[in-house]
């Protein structure tokens, strides 16, 4: 067999939300090509919307995605709230706080913990880490079994909340149901900070990529439901500009719709660009425990994201426990909004990366048309670009440890391909 | 904390995969009040904490192995081997079986397990379960409420 002549396969990528694949093109010694694939059937969700009632979009946009419901809902409520023009008052502003706190705390607790760290430890899975670094897993179950009960005690259930609304909440949580939260908040305080001593730690791939960074910046606070849509190299907008700061287009080998600057440029999303455009609206002891991880002011290296997500951790704890502290059972629970003829815009962060929702309402609260952009089908983009970057600088290894390589690079991204699309298979093809 | 849990697993949206749930609900109307009785749709993985520190814990969940829908089999994942065709086909979230194989690696496996597992026959999506699934339901249900039983009077007479 030719040396240069190698073909790699990966049946399915573990440890993403979803099921995707990779082909990687190598032709003649250089990475002509990397292909992230989804094969998943367009999701309908956006004709299933047209025509119901403008009050099911947070629940029917939910059901998405099992990992991060709460950014659907709330992205949706958004848009509508937008349509609508009603503005929300702080206590409800700040309960949503409190129930995105929750699913960030969740979302990335599991993939720091079970889903990312084995890749950096050598070990295939969380399964067989958990033999060597049981404190390490056990602390990812502790802080996602409380990331759930935030969701499930602002939202009522952990997994698809049924207490949100437009305008507001059914109700408001019991006093005693968040405040029975605090202790193990403040114990989650002092296990992020554990876990980001531990992550800083670990040994990163030498890799820095010149990112542009997308992500909400709010003059007040480290983003989640509010912002404006900023751009790294320079400009910010409304979150009504969304489609004219990212275009849409079809790429044959995905069923997920791929954006880019409109010159072309693939962007990122989520905790690096978050970080890169936020970290002095970080909390003080999130922003110390940052530069001790040794994070520096912008992160360009893919594989510390994990650092970053742990920084979020820390960061969502302290919100939710400032929140819950200073919180008071509200009534009414919700605004009254009053359909009416129009189009809305809402953008929030979710875990993965800013989720943009669109919607056209008639006067009768009817929905005529939906649109929705997760993170992960602006990261595609970006992601591929990145591969063939790392592929490239890395032709010379062997093929197992260019494949787990470029796994774990994907990994880095935490991309939630269920919500963007389905299975990832990794394949490289090596031409003379 | 009831020291005795029953814990229902699946995915409702994937008709069959949700029987577990369905089972358990069923029994929560007839299973002794000592019981503690958790559905957890979705979050296999939620099992680790949910079962730290009870004594003996129950978990129904959908099977697919080849045998005729409905089938129930019965298994103590600490005593016996796990069948290797019941590893979880999933990418992403964990399954029941590799829920297990983490709590075996922290310690923190129930020394009484036991797991019912119900096979299915359609696993596409949509609501509700298949003709012969459903018809299965009652009888696993009257099976695990007779063990729950025996176990309680055994216990009682210890």
């Amino acid at each position: 067999m030719n040396p240069e002549t190698r073909t790699l396969r990966v049946d399915y990528l573990a440890r993403v939300e979803g099921e995707g694949a990779l082909h990687l093109e190598i032709e003649g010694g250089r990475v002509t090509r990397a292909e992230l694939a989804i094969f998943e059937p367009p999701r309908y969700f956006e004709a299933l919307l047209r025509g119901r009632d403008f009050h099911e979009a947070p629940d029917i946009t939910a059901r998405i995605c099992g990992i991060c419901p709460v950014a659907y809902m709330m992205s949706a409520c958004q848009a509508m709230e937008d349509a609508c023009g009603v503005a929300l008052p702080p206590a409800i502003q700040d309960l949503r706080r409190v129930l995105y706190c929750g699913e960030w705390i969740e979302s990335h607790g599991l993939h720091v913990h079970l889903l990312h760290l084995p890749d950096f430890l050598g070990f295939p899975d969380a399964v067989q880490m958990a033999r060597v670094h049981p404190e390490a897993v056990r602390r990812g179950l502790r802080l996602k079994k409380l990331g759930n009960a935030l969701v499930e005690a602002v939202g009522g259930r952990a997994i698809h909340p049924v207490n949100v609304r437009l305008g507001g909440f059914y109700r408001a949580p019991p006093l005693e149901t968040l405040q029975g939260l605090i202790p193990e908040l403040a114990w989650a305080i002092e296990a992020a900070e554990e876990t980001i001593r531990f992550v800083a730690d670990l040994d990163f791939p030498d890799f820095e990529v010149d990112y542009e960074f997308i992500a909400l910046v709010h003059p007040d606070e480290y983003p989640m439901n509010a912002g404006r849509l900023t751009s790294s190299r320079g400009g910010d907008w409304p979150v009504s500009d969304f489609p004219a700061v990212l275009t849409e287009t079809h790429v044959s080998h995905s069923t997920a719709l791929q954006s880019r600057r409109p010159d072309g440029t693939p962007v990122l999303m989520g905790p690096l660009a978050r970080y890169a455009l936020n970290r002095e609206r970080l909390t003080p002891r999130a922003r110390v425990a940052a530069a001790a991880a040794g994070l520096g002011t912008v992160c360009r290296n893919p594989y510390q994201a994990i650092v970053v997500r742990a920084v979020e951790i820390l960061l969502a704890c302290e919100e939710a426990l400032r929140l819950i502290k200073g919180y008071a059972p509200f009534e009414p629970a919700a605004l009254a909004v009053m359909p009416r003829a129009g189009e809305g815009h809402g953008a929030t962060e979710a875990p993965r990366g800013t989720l943009y929702h669109h919607y056209r309402i008639a006067a009768d609260g009817m929905i005529d048309s939906a649109r929705i952009v997760p993170p992960t089908a602006v990261n595609q983009a970006r992601i591929e670009a990145d591969l063939v970057a790392l592929a490239q600088a890395n032709l010379d290894l062997a093929d197992d440890r260019l494949r787990a390589l470029c796994e774990q690079a994907i990994r880095s991204y935490d991309p939630c391909i269920s919500c963007a699309t389905h299975f990832l298979k990794l394949d490289v093809v090596r031409h003379p | 904390m009831k020291s005795l849990l029953v814990v229902g697993l699946g995915t409702p949206e994937r008709r069959d995969d949700g029987v577990g749930l369905v089972v358990v609900e069923a029994l929560r109307a007839v299973a002794p009040a000592a019981v503690a009785i958790h559905l957890l749709p979705r979050q296999a993985l939620e099992l680790l904490t949910l079962w730290e520190g009870r004594r003996q814990v129950w978990v129904v969940d959908a099977v697919h192995s080849g045998a005729p829908p409905g089938t129930c089999h019965r298994l103590q994942p600490a005593a016996q081997h796990w069948p290797a065709h019941w590893q979880g086909g999933s990418t992403h979230g964990l399954g029941l079986a590799e829920g297990i194989a983490l709590a075996e690696s922290l310690g923190m496996l129930p020394t009484h397990l036991v797991v019912y597992g119900v096979e299915g026959a359609d696993f596409g999506l949509g609501e509700g379960l298949s003709p012969e699934v459903a018809a299965a339901v009652p009888q696993v249900v009257s099976r695990l409420q007779a063990e729950l039983e025996e176990v309680m009077t055994c216990t009682n007479q210890a």
